[in-house]
Parts: structure tokens; C-alpha cells; sequence
């Protein structure tokens, strides 16, 4: 599989985007959990305080109900009513929630006054009774002259407390005996005295009528009981609800951002790993599709370099990398043909450098100069052939070094040279330490003589010679010559130089020998 | 990931505090608005608004003035900016709204009628029944609004003025606010009166009492509101609130 590099980037973007998008999702939810805290903190606090007040509220109107039930008179009554009244209308404007449920007191609470104030009325009656009682029973106890002894309802004690029940009705039932031992003693002293009788049967009368408005108040009582205790149940109902709306509420937002508590744990974990997931999947892409390729290419690039055979080319999936690698193969076959061209054009160098006349150490020419020179030659003209030799030259090599000895090399050529003179006079290393000078026209005279002049010079050089007994430097020179007319070859004539120069060593160095035929040579110069 | 915790930062980098330390605020409470703002027997300006004003200034860590003034004067005072805020149980209407800033409400308000017992609450029971309610208040706007037409509407310059008026006969109804029309059917003047029908919520102040801000300072608003909130967390709202009620009035 080969992408482009514009791909690869692009799916290390896309991977990029969708870690991207988890984390705005995560954002999303935590601005979820955000708003959840923000509505403990403004909607259910608030309401918890307000329900705290509401409850406060309905204890109060538990107690309002409890005031009506027990109001002394209809003041105390309307205001206990009035302030349950507001309390409950304040309720209901709160909280809308409870309102359907608060509203149905109203009508309890208009029973319960109206039935208040009907009960206030019967025990106003009942009170007017009791005193006509007391009155007619006074006045017959006067009549009569009853004492406590002949009747006892006279010695009851008396309530502690003023009751609106009136001083003798709390204790009807109880004093039910007594007072018809009463009406019994009554009715017997009634039948002498017809006064006394009629009082009885008022007593009676009377009597009865407050037993049956006890009842009718004790039914009513009942009622009105029964109605405080509903408005009661409503109340203490609506508490409980009010208390744990919020407490619900609060319940409910817990859970929930618990849920995404958890939800945003995971993401999290997914994210994490994922993320890791990325990094190590991106750090093996690169390492294995560009930096390792990278240095084997370098490496590669490098042996290249230094002419050696290719190794196996890296492998990549980047397009325009594998490309680039791809050109090393006939990067190689280019350089090694450049390689071999150039090696052709060392060959041609050394070749052309073959050609050469000129000897490379003296700037004399060289033994191939020497050889045209000679071919050249017509045998038409008189020439003159020296040959030179450095006396001993071996041994000033030895005790001076190879570079002393170029030198004295070098200074001797220059000497072969300054005396070999004319322009058409040509001058040669023959090789070694041995000179060759050819000089055209020049006869027999000429070439001891210029011969002479130039082992002269060299002697007066001066340059020291450690083996020799003379302590300087000197050479020996070898001459052959023809004259004009004659045709001896050149070849010859070196021949002849060498024979004489021979002749020149063996008769004690530093000395010019001319060649002769059949006689030992002359010795131009006495040892 | 560099790029989202910056997202992340702009979110959450909004929440600095505004320091308004130690400025001075001059405060309005009603004048003799029992048991609101009244003078006791020692003289004394004594009351929940009163308390509750301390405490709120308190809370904003400024130094309060405190001021009983008729409500005519306060919301003047308010328009002119001669005042900065006023603990006077201002309910919210359009005309107030477009003078001066409101918090949100600090106790509930609701109104109900007073009268001798027997007044029905009709047409026909009010025929010849003058109706009155404070000048410049809620309960005024609620009456013109209801019986517009059907009864004589009248009003007077203060909650004292007002409460004489019916004591003395020369209105048959009032509608005042719940909590001082409690107050007073508990006085002895309040004897021989009663609560007309059951309280209503005047829809000319759906919100409740709030305290009136001057425009001059928006910013008190919200630090007002938070003040709020705090003092019935705290519970001293409620410490302030048992001294002069035995039931809630939030």
C-alpha cells in the first residue's frame, strides 16, 4: 500500500478531529454537570429554604385550626381565622403545586366558622338555661329551707376553671343522681305545696332542655372536631409532600450527575487510550515509514559515495519518499558509469603523459628526445656526442639521501645545459645519473673543448662529496665525434661516448676521454 | 489537546468578583409600616426592613444610612437618585420598573381586604362603600383595576393615614399589604374588623417585595441577590424574621 504524504497528514488530522470532537462532547457534558450544580444551587436551594418556610407556614395554621377550635370568644376566633386564611393564600400563591390541595380548606374552614359561631350561640344558650336552673333552684331551696345535709348537689365542688361550658354542665353526666334525688324530694314536697310543685316541673323542664342542648353541642363538637382534624390531615399531608419534593429533587440531580459523572469517567478512559493509542501508532508510523528509510537511504547515500555495491533499498508507504528511494537504484547505475568514464580518463592522462619529451626531474630531454633526435639525424653534418657521469654518484645517494642527490642532479643538468649552449646544441637525460649533450656542427676540438669547460665547472661547484678523496662533486666525460664527410651513425657515436667515458672512469674520474679507434683513449686532462 | 484546555480556560476564567468595599449607601425604610418600620417606645427605629436592611448592608460591606420615609418620597427619592437602595416591600410595576432596578424579592406579598364583618365583596355589598388603599402602591393600581366603575376608589399619602381613615369610618374597605394588615387586626384598633373574603395576589406585583435599587447602580443588583440568598442560608434572615413574625413571610 503506497499514500501520498498529503494522506498520511490528513488521517493524522482526522484521528486529531475525532479525539477532538470526544473532548467537545466531554465539554458538552460537563457544562451538563455545571448547569445540574447550578440548579442545586439556584433552584433547589432556594426552594428547600422556601419549603423550610412553608413548612413553618403549615405548623402555623395546624395552630391557627387549633386556636379556632379553642377560641373564648368570636374576636380571638376571627383572627385565628384571618391569619389561617392569609397563610393558606399566601401558601397557594408559592407553591402552584399545592394549591388544589390547599384550596380545598377553604371550604372546611368556612363550615368550621360558620359552625364556630353556631355552637357559640348554643352555649350562650345553653348558659341562660343553666342560670334559670341555678335561679329556680335557689329560690326553692330558699322556699323550702333545704340545707346541704338534706341535699347534696349543694356541696359539689365547684370547677376550678370558668369553663364556656358554664359552672354545672362539665359535670351533667356526674351529677345525673344527685340531681334526681333532687327532683324525687321535690316532687314529694310538691304535693302539699303547689308552688313548690310548679317550680319542680320548671326545674325539670329546664333540667332536660340543657341536657338535650348538651347533646346538640356535643354533636356539634364532634363535627367541628372532625373538621379541624381534616384541615389537620390536609396540612400535615402537604408537609410531608413539601418536605420531600426537594429532597426527590435533589435525589434526582444526584443520580443524574452521578450517571454522567460515570459517563464522563469512561469517555476519559476511551480518550485516554486513544490518545496513547495515537501517539504510539504515530511514533511507529514515522519510525518505520520515514525515519528509519531516512537513515538507511543516508547509509545507502553514503556507500554510494564510496563506490560500493548497493545494499537492499528501505521500504515506505509515503508515495513521494518512495519515489525519492525509488531514483537510488539508477542514481547508482549513473554514478558508477561516471566512475568508470573517469577511470578511462586517468588511463588517457597517463598515456598522453608517455608522450612526453622532457625529463620530469632536470627540464633536460628525455631518453624518447634522445631517441627522435637520433632518428633525425641526416649523417650529413659534423657532431660532437658527450656523455656525462656524476663520479661515484651511487655512494652520494647513499651518504646524502635521495634528496641531496635530485639536487646535485638537477645543479649538474643545469651546468650540461649552460655549457651545451648554441641553439641547435640539444641536451639529454640519458637515465640515472648519466647526460647526453649532441653538438651539431661541432668537430673534434669543439666538443673537448666545450667537454672540458664543463667538467670545469662542475669541479669549481664546489659541492661537497663526503666519498670522495677530492671532497667535491665531479663527472666524467665520455666524447665521440664525427667530422664532416664521415657518416657514422649516431647510435654509433653514443657507443663510441660510452667506450670513452669508460675509459674516463677507469683512468681516475674527473676527466674528458675522446674515443679512439685502436689506442687506449687520451687523456685530455692529467689525473 | 493544547488547543482545548485553552477552549476549556475561556470557559471557566469568568468568575472574578467586583470589590465594592466600603462605600457608603444611604437606605430607605418606610415611615410607621409596622411591623416593617415603626418607632418604638424607646424611639427607636426599630422593624424587619430595618433589621433586614442592617444585615443586607452587612453583607455588601458598605456603610448604611438608614432613612424612614413616606413610599411617595422613596420612590422619588429613587427617580432622583438622592437614594441608592430602599427595604420599603416595593412590589414591581411597569412604572417603577422604568425608574429605578428591582432584586429579587426578599418576602412575599399578597393583599387582602378589611372591613366591618358582614361587607360582601360585590357590587351590590359595596354600593355606596368607599374602597381606599395607599398612594402609589400596588394595592391602589389592583383596586382601580377591579372595581373601576363599580365603587368609589380613594387613596391616602400613608399606611397610618389610611388605617385611621377606616378606624374613624370614613372608608368602609381597605386593601393593604398581608403582613401589616395582620398587624393591625391584631391591634386593639383593629378590633371589630375583619378580613374580607380570602387574600389575593394583586397581578400588578406577581413578584413579590423586592428591594428597589437605583439606577445609578446596576451592580448592586446582583450582589443584592446573592446578599439575599446568603442571609436565608445562613439562617439570619430567619433570626431577623422570628423577632417580628411567627410565621414565615418568604
Amino acid at each position: 500500500m503506497r499514500i501520498g504524504i498529503r494522506t498520511f497528514g490528513l488521517s493524522i488530522m482526522s484521528v486529531m478531529f475525532v479525539l477532538f470532537v470526544f473532548q467537545v462532547y466531554m465539554l458538552s457534558t460537563l457544562q451538563r454537570i455545571e448547569s445540574m450544580a447550578n440548579a442545586a444551587a439556584h433552584q433547589y436551594l432556594p426552594n428547600i429554604l422556601q419549603r423550610q418556610q412553608f413548612l413553618l407556614n403549615i405548623e402555623h395554621m395546624r395552630l391557627n385550626a387549633s386556636q379556632m377550635r379553642y377560641a373564648a370568644n368570636t374576636r380571638q376566633l376571627q383572627q385565628a381565622s384571618a391569619s389561617l386564611r392569609m397563610l393558606l393564600a399566601d401558601a397557594g400563591f408559592g407553591n402552584i403545586g399545592f394549591k388544589p390541595v390547599l384550596d380545598k380548606v377553604y371550604p372546611l374552614l368556612d363550615e368550621l366558622m360558620e359552625l364556630r359561631l353556631a355552637l357559640f350561640k348554643l352555649v350562650e344558650d345553653v348558659r341562660r338555661q343553666e342560670w334559670r336552673f341555678l335561679l329556680t333552684l335557689g329560690r326553692l331551696a330558699e322556699h323550702v329551707s333545704w340545707n346541704e345535709e338534706q341535699f347534696p348537689l349543694l356541696a359539689e365542688p365547684l370547677p376550678e376553671q370558668p369553663h364556656y361550658l358554664s359552672l354545672i354542665t362539665g359535670s351533667y353526666a356526674f351529677m345525673s343522681d344527685s340531681v334526681n334525688q333532687l327532683f324525687t324530694a321535690c316532687r314529694k314536697h310538691g304535693e302539699n305545696d303547689p308552688e313548690t310543685r310548679t317550680a319542680c316541673v320548671d326545674l325539670e323542664r329546664v333540667w332536660k332542655n340543657i341536657g338535650d342542648k348538651q347533646r346538640e353541642i356535643g354533636r356539634y363538637q364532634e363535627h367541628f372536631d372532625l373538621l379541624v382534624k381534616d384541615i389537620d390531615q390536609v396540612l400535615v399531608g402537604l408537609s410531608v409532600e413539601a418536605s420531600s419534593v426537594e429532597a426527590r429533587g435533589i435525589y434526582e440531580g444526584m443520580e443524574a450527575i452521578d450517571d454522567e459523572t460515570r459517563q464522563i469517567r469512561n469517555i476519559f478512559t476511551v480518550l485516554g487510550i486513544g490518545n496513547a493509542l495515537f501517539l504510539l501508532l504515530l511514533f511507529v508510523a514515522l519510525q518505520q515509514q520515514i525515519f528509519l528509510p531516512l537513515r538507511r537511504t543516508t547509509e545507502i547515500l553514503r556507500d554510494m559515495r564510496g563506490g560500493q555495491g548497493m545494499a537492499r533499498l528501505p521500504k515506505t508507504c509515503i508515495e513521494e519518499f518512495s519515489d525519492i528511494i525509488d531514483t537510488l537504484p539508477s542514481l547508482n547505475a549513473y554514478l558508477n558509469d561516471l566512475h568508470q568514464r573517469s577511470g578511462q580518463l586517468e588511463q588517457e592522462r597517463e598515456r598522453f603523459a608517455g608522450l612526453s619529451l622532457t625529463d620530469d626531474l632536470t627540464g633536460l630531454g628525455n631518453r624518447r628526445a634522445l631517441d627522435q633526435a637520433i632518428q633525425r639525424d641526416r649523417q650529413t653534418s659534423a657532431l660532437a656526442v658527450l656523455m656525462v657521469d656524476v663520479d661515484n654518484f651511487k655512494l652520494y645517494n647513499d651518504t646524502l639521501g635521495h634528496l641531496a642527490g635530485d639536487v646535485a642532479l638537477q645543479t649538474v643538468a643545469r651546468m650540461v645545459k649552460q655549457n651545451c649552449a648554441r641553439a641547435s646544441d640539444k641536451t639529454f637525460r640519458y637515465g640515472g645519473e648519466e647526460f647526453v649533450g649532441l653538438l651539431i656542427a661541432t668537430g673534434r676540438e669543439g666538443a673537448m673543448s666545450v667537454a672540458e669547460s664543463l667538467r670545469d665547472s662542475v669541479e669549481k661547484l664546489h659541492i661537497p662529496h663526503p666519498g670522495l678523496e677530492t671532497g667535491v662533486l665531479t663527472i666524467s666525460v665520455g666524447v665521440a665525434s664525427r667530422e664532416q664527410g664521415e657518416t657514422t651513425h649516431v647510435e654509433e657515436l653514443l657507443a663510441h661516448a660510452d667506450i670513452a667515458l669508460y675509459a674516463a672512469k677507469n683512468s681516475g674520474r674527473n676527466r674528458v676521454c675522446h674515443y679512439a679507434k685502436e689506442q687506449p683513449p687520451v687523456e685530455a686532462h692529467p689525473a | 489537546m493544547t488547543f482545548c484546555l485553552l477552549f476549556l480556560l475561556a470557559f471557566f476564567g469568568d468568575s472574578v468578583p467586583e470589590a465594592h468595599a466600603g462605600k457608603d449607601l444611604s437606605v430607605a425604610v418606610l415611615q410607621n409600616y409596622p411591623p416593617f418600620s415603626y418607632t418604638d417606645e424607646h424611639g427607636n427605629l426599630v422593624g424587619f426592613d430595618v433589621e433586614f436592611a442592617e444585615a443586607l448592608c452587612g453583607q455588601l460591606h458598605a456603610q448604611c444610612r438608614t432613612v424612614a420615609l413616606p413610599l411617595r418620597a422613596i420612590v422619588a427619592g429613587l427617580a432622583s437618585q438622592s437614594l441608592d437602595i430602599a427595604v420599603a416591600g416595593l412590589g414591581v410595576t411597569e412604572e417603577r420598573g422604568r425608574i429605578m432596578l428591582f432584586s429579587n424579592s426578599y418576602y412575599r406579598s399578597h393583599s387582602f381586604y378589611i372591613g366591618r364583618p358582614g361587607i360582601r365583596l360585590d357590587e351590590e355589598g359595596l354600593e355606596g362603600k368607599i374602597l381606599a388603599a395607599q398612594h402609589n402602591s400596588v394595592q391602589l393600581i389592583a383596586l382601580h383595576r377591579i372595581w373601576q366603575g363599580k365603587a368609589v376608589v380613594v387613596s391616602f399619602e400613608s399606611h397610618q393615614g389610611l388605617l385611621d381613615a377606616l378606624v374613624r369610618g370614613r372608608v368602609d374597605v381597605v386593601l393593604i399589604d398581608g403582613f401589616p394588615g395582620m398587624e393591625f387586626l391584631k391591634s386593639p384598633e383593629g378590633a371589630g374588623f375583619v378580613m374580607l373574603g380570602n387574600p389575593i395576589l394583586p397581578r400588578e406585583n406577581p413578584s413579590g417585595s423586592c428591594i428597589a435599587v437605583s439606577k445609578e447602580h446596576p451592580e448592586l443588583v446582583g450582589r443584592i441577590n446573592q446578599a439575599i440568598l446568603t442571609l436565608r442560608v445562613t439562617g439570619e434572615y430567619g433570626r431577623i424574621m422570628r423577632k417580628y413574625f411567627s410565621f414565615s413571610i418568604y
